[in-house]
C-alpha cells in the first residue's frame, strides 16, 4: 500500500520535472530559432518563450490541455475581449454604457440590427442534432436581457446593416490601430460616422468587423 | 490601484465577517482552526447579504453587505449560546499576535494576488457568474434563473465585489485555494498523523500538500471562476470538521470544543450546497457523516444542532428568500418544487440521529455510529444502480462519457483517476480503508457515497460531453481533495504500524 502511494507521488513528480525541463528547453528552441533567422536575414519569429512552453508536448501532457491561466485582461471587458465576443455582445453593450455614463454621457439606446444573421453569421434556430440523437433548434444569446445585468439603458432593434465596408475597415484601422492588436472586442469612438462611440467586434472571414452603434450625447448623435 | 484596493476590501470584508461570526468558537478551535475558517465562514455572509437585499428591495450594496454580515455574526452567537449554555469555560483564546500574523499573511497574499490578477475563465464565469453579481449589486433581487442556474452563493459574493468597485473575482478563488491547502495540512497534522514524530509528519503532511499542488486541475480550479474550488474547498473542510468532531477522550459537557467543529461542518456544509444547483444533492454527504459522527454515542440536542442550526439557518434561509419573492419558480435545471422537495429531506435528516439511535435500538443490528455510513452507502449504492437502470439508456452514454474524459485522457487528468482507484483499491484489499474506529473508514465511504451522488445526478439528466469542460468531470475534482487527505491517512496509519510499539508510544507521549 505505501509502495502504491510512493509510487503515486513519483509518477506526479516525474510528470512535474518533464514538464518543468520544457523552460530550458523551449528557453533553447527560441534562441536556436532566432538566431537562424538573424543568419538568413528574416525577421525574428513573434513566438515568445512562454508560448513555445506551453506548446511544447511535455507541459500539454501535464496540463492536460486546459486554459492557460494569465492576467484577465484588466477588467472584466478584457476577459470577454479574450472569448466569443458575439455572443457575449449583449453583457459588452451593458459594460460599455455604464462606463460612458460613469464619464458624463447621456446613453438614450443601444441600437442593434434587426437582422440578427447579419450580426450573428448564421440562422437562427438551425435543426441541431444531440449525442442522444434528440433534436432541438439552436438560440443566440438575448443581448437585450444581457446587457440588462449591466445596464438600464434598452436595446432596441433597427433595420441596418452593421457590417463594415472595406472603405470603412481601414479607415478605422488607421484611425485606432486595430491591426496591431489580438484582441477581438474595441470601444472606439468614429468621427467618420458622426455618431457616438461605437462598439466594434472583429468576426472571422469575410465579415470583419460589425458595427453597433450608442446612440449618445452630448458626445454625438444618432447614427 | 482601485482594482487592488477594491479586491483587498472585498477579502478583508469577508475575512473580517468570517473572524467576527467565529468568535465566540475562537478559545475551542485554537489559532489555526480560526483563522483558517475565518474566509470561508465569511464568505457566507453573501448569501444572507443577497437576501436583505432581496427582501428589502434595495440593491445588493455595502449595507446589504453588511447587514448579510450582522446576520451571520448574530446566528453564530445565537448558536454558540445555544449549544454551549450560558456558563461557559472558554478555554485559552487566539491572542493579538495571531491575529496580526493571519492578517499579515492573508493581507500579503491579497495584494500579490490582487497585483497579479491571474485567471482563467469560461462561458459560464463570464456570461453568468460575473453578470448575476452585477446584476444584484444594481437591483438586489434573486430570480429564477439565478436560483435555478447558479444558486445564491457565488452570484452574491460576485455582488458583493462588485459593490466594493472590483471588476472581476481576482483573488477570492487562489485564496480559497491557499486556504485549502493549509487547511489540510492542520487537519491531516492534528488528526490522523497525532502521535507521529514531527519529521514523519512534516514529511508526510509535506507529500500530500505537495501532490495537490503540482496536480493541473488543482492549479487550474485555484485560478478557475467558477463553483469548484469553492464546492471542494466546503466539501472538505466540512467533512475534516466532522472527524475532528468524533467523541474521543473524556470531555466536560460545556467544554467540548467538538461542539464547535459541528457548528463549522454544518456552516460548510451550507456553503457546499449553495454553491452550485447540485450542491443540494452532494450535502448529503456531509450530513451522511454527521449523523454517523451524531450517532456513535448517546446522540445529544447540543450536537445536533450544533451542526443543523448553521446549515438549516444558511440553505434554508437563502431557499426562503427565494420562495417568498419568486414563489414556486419553474426551471429545467433546479424548480422550486425540486429544491422544496431536497430541503424537506434536509429538515427530516436534522431528525435523522433520533431516528437512528431508535432503529438501533429495536433492529437485531447495529445500524448507530460508523455503521450507519457504511449502511447508507450500501443503501445509496442500491437506489443509485435502480436509477440508472431506470434511465439506462442516458446513463449508458454518461458513464461511457465519465469513462472517456477521467480514464482515457479526455478530461485532462492523465493517470489522475488511475492512481486514485489504485489507491482506494489496494486500501480495501489490505483492509486500511474500512478498519473501525480508524481515520480512514468515514473518508473512504465519503468519496464512495461522492460518487454515488455523482452517478446519480449526472447519469440520470443527461449524457454529458467528452473534454475537459464536461460537468462531472469538473465536479470530480470536488473530491479530489478528499481523496488526498484519505491518502495521508492511510499512509499515516501504515507509518504507525510500521513503527516499533515502544517507540511509538514514546512519539506519542512527546507530541
Amino acid at each position: 500500500m505505501l509502495a502504491a502511494v510512493a509510487l503515486c507521488l513519483c509518477i506526479a513528480v516525474v510528470r512535474v520535472a518533464l514538464a518543468a525541463a520544457t523552460i530550458p528547453y523551449a528557453f533553447y528552441i527560441s534562441r536556436a530559432k532566432t538566431a537562424e533567422a538573424k543568419a538568413a536575414g528574416m525577421p525574428a519569429p513573434k513566438v515568445t518563450v512562454p508560448e513555445r512552453i506551453v506548446s511544447s508536448g511535455p507541459f500539454s501532457s501535464w496540463w492536460g490541455g486546459r486554459r492557460i491561466p494569465r492576467p484577465a485582461g484588466g477588467d472584466y471587458l478584457g476577459v470577454l475581449s479574450n472569448n466569443s465576443v458575439i455572443r457575449s455582445l449583449g453583457c459588452a453593450l451593458g459594460v460599455v454604457v455604464e462606463r460612458m455614463k460613469a464619464e458624463g454621457t447621456v446613453v438614450e439606446r443601444v441600437i442593434v440590427p434587426t437582422d440578427q444573421v447579419a450580426l450573428f453569421g448564421a440562422e437562427v434556430g438551425s435543426l441541431m442534432t444531440r449525442a442522444d440523437g434528440t433534436q432541438y433548434r439552436s438560440g443566440w444569446a438575448s443581448l437585450a436581457g444581457d446587457s440588462a445585468h449591466f445596464s438600464d439603458v434598452p436595446v432596441v432593434q433597427e433595420a441596418y446593416d452593421p457590417v463594415l465596408s472595406a472603405e470603412q475597415v481601414s479607415r478605422l484601422v488607421a484611425e485606432s490601430g486595430l491591426s496591431e492588436r489580438s484582441a477581438s472586442l474595441y470601444v472606439a469612438g468614429s468621427r467618420a460616422r458622426g455618431s457616438g462611440t461605437w462598439i466594434l467586434l472583429r468576426a472571422s472571414g469575410l465579415r470583419k468587423f460589425l458595427l453597433v452603434p450608442l446612440e449618445s450625447s452630448p458626445a454625438g448623435g444618432a447614427s | 490601484v482601485s482594482i487592488v484596493g477594491s479586491e483587498t476590501v472585498t477579502i478583508a470584508f469577508f475575512v473580517v465577517t468570517g473572524w467576527a461570526a467565529l468568535w465566540p468558537f475562537r478559545g475551542r478551535l485554537g489559532a489555526w482552526s480560526y483563522h483558517l475558517a475565518a474566509l470561508p465562514v465569511g464568505l457566507l455572509a453573501s448569501p444572507l447579504a443577497g437576501g436583505v437585499s432581496t427582501l428589502s428591495g434595495r440593491p445588493l450594496d455595502a449595507a446589504s453587505a453588511v447587514a448579510g454580515a450582522l446576520l451571520l455574526v448574530v446566528a453564530f452567537k445565537s448558536i454558540c449560546l445555544i449549544v454551549y449554555g450560558r456558563k461557559q469555560v472558554e478555554p485559552a483564546r487566539p491572542g493579538l499576535r495571531s491575529f496580526a500574523i493571519a492578517g499579515g499573511a492573508l493581507g500579503g497574499l491579497t495584494l500579490v494576488l490582487a497585483l497579479a490578477r491571474i485567471s482563467i475563465w469560461n462561458n459560464d464565469s463570464f456570461m453568468s457568474y460575473w453578470p448575476l453579481g452585477v446584476e444584484l449589486s444594481r437591483k438586489g433581487a434573486f430570480t429564477a434563473t439565478m436560483i435555478s442556474s447558479r444558486s445564491p452563493l457565488l452570484p452574491t459574493m460576485n455582488a458583493i465585489h462588485a459593490t466594493f468597485g472590483s471588476d472581476w473575482a481576482y483573488v477570492i478563488y487562489p485564496m480559497l485555494a491557499a486556504t485549502l491547502l493549509a487547511w489540510m495540512a492542520l487537519s491531516l497534522w492534528t488528526g490522523p498523523l497525532a502521535g507521529l514524530g514531527t519529521k514523519t509528519k512534516t514529511l508526510l503532511v509535506g507529500g500530500v500538500v505537495g501532490f495537490l499542488v503540482i496536480e493541473p486541475s488543482f492549479l487550474f480550479h485555484s485560478f478557475m471562476v467558477h463553483s469548484h474550488m469553492v464546492s471542494a474547498v466546503y466539501l472538505l473542510m466540512s467533512l475534516t470538521c466532522l472527524w475532528a468532531a468524533v467523541p474521543r477522550g473524556e470531555a466536560r459537557d460545556g467544554d467540548e470544543p467538538r461542539y464547535a467543529y459541528l457548528v463549522l461542518a454544518g456552516a460548510f456544509a451550507a456553503g457546499l450546497a449553495l454553491a452550485r444547483p447540485d450542491g443540494l444533492a452532494y450535502q448529503f454527504v456531509p450530513v451522511a457523516v454527521a449523523i454517523s459522527v451524531l450517532t456513535a454515542t448517546k446522540v445529544s440536542w447540543r450536537a445536533v444542532l450544533a451542526f443543523f442550526a448553521p446549515m438549516l439557518l444558511l440553505v434554508g434561509g437563502s431557499y426562503a428568500t427565494a420562495y417568498i419573492t419568486l414563489g414556486m419558480w419553474k426551471a429545467a435545471k433546479l424548480s422550486g418544487g425540486a429544491s422544496l422537495a431536497i430541503l424537506a429531506v434536509l429538515a427530516l435528516a436534522a431528525a435523522g440521529p433520533w431516528i437512528v439511535q431508535a432503529l438501533d435500538r429495536r433492529l437485531p443490528f447495529r445500524v448507530s455510529g460508523e455503521r450507519f455510513l457504511g449502511l447508507i452507502t450500501v443503501v445509496a449504492a442500491v437506489g443509485m444502480a435502480g436509477a440508472l437502470a431506470i434511465k439506462w439508456q442516458t446513463a449508458q452514454l454518461a458513464l461511457a462519457t465519465a469513462r472517456i474524459n477521467l480514464f482515457e485522457g479526455a478530461g485532462g487528468y492523465s493517470y489522475l483517476w488511475y492512481a486514485v482507484v489504485i489507491v482506494l483499491a489496494l486500501s480495501l484489499a489490505t483492509r486500511d480503508a474500512l478498519r473501525r474506529g480508524s481515520w480512514t473508514r468515514s473518508p473512504f465511504l465519503a468519496i464512495a457515497l461522492f460518487f454515488i451522488v455523482a452517478a446519480v445526478v449526472h447519469g440520470t439528466s443527461h449524457e454529458g460531453r467528452i473534454g475537459a469542460g464536461d460537468s462531472l468531470n469538473r465536479v470530480a475534482f470536488h473530491v479530489l481533495p478528499v481523496v488526498v487527505w484519505y491518502a495521508g491517512a492511510v499512509v499515516a496509519r501504515i507509518v504507525r504500524g510500521s513503527q516499533p510499539r515502544s517507540s511509538a508510544r514514546i512519539q506519542s507521549h512527546s507530541d
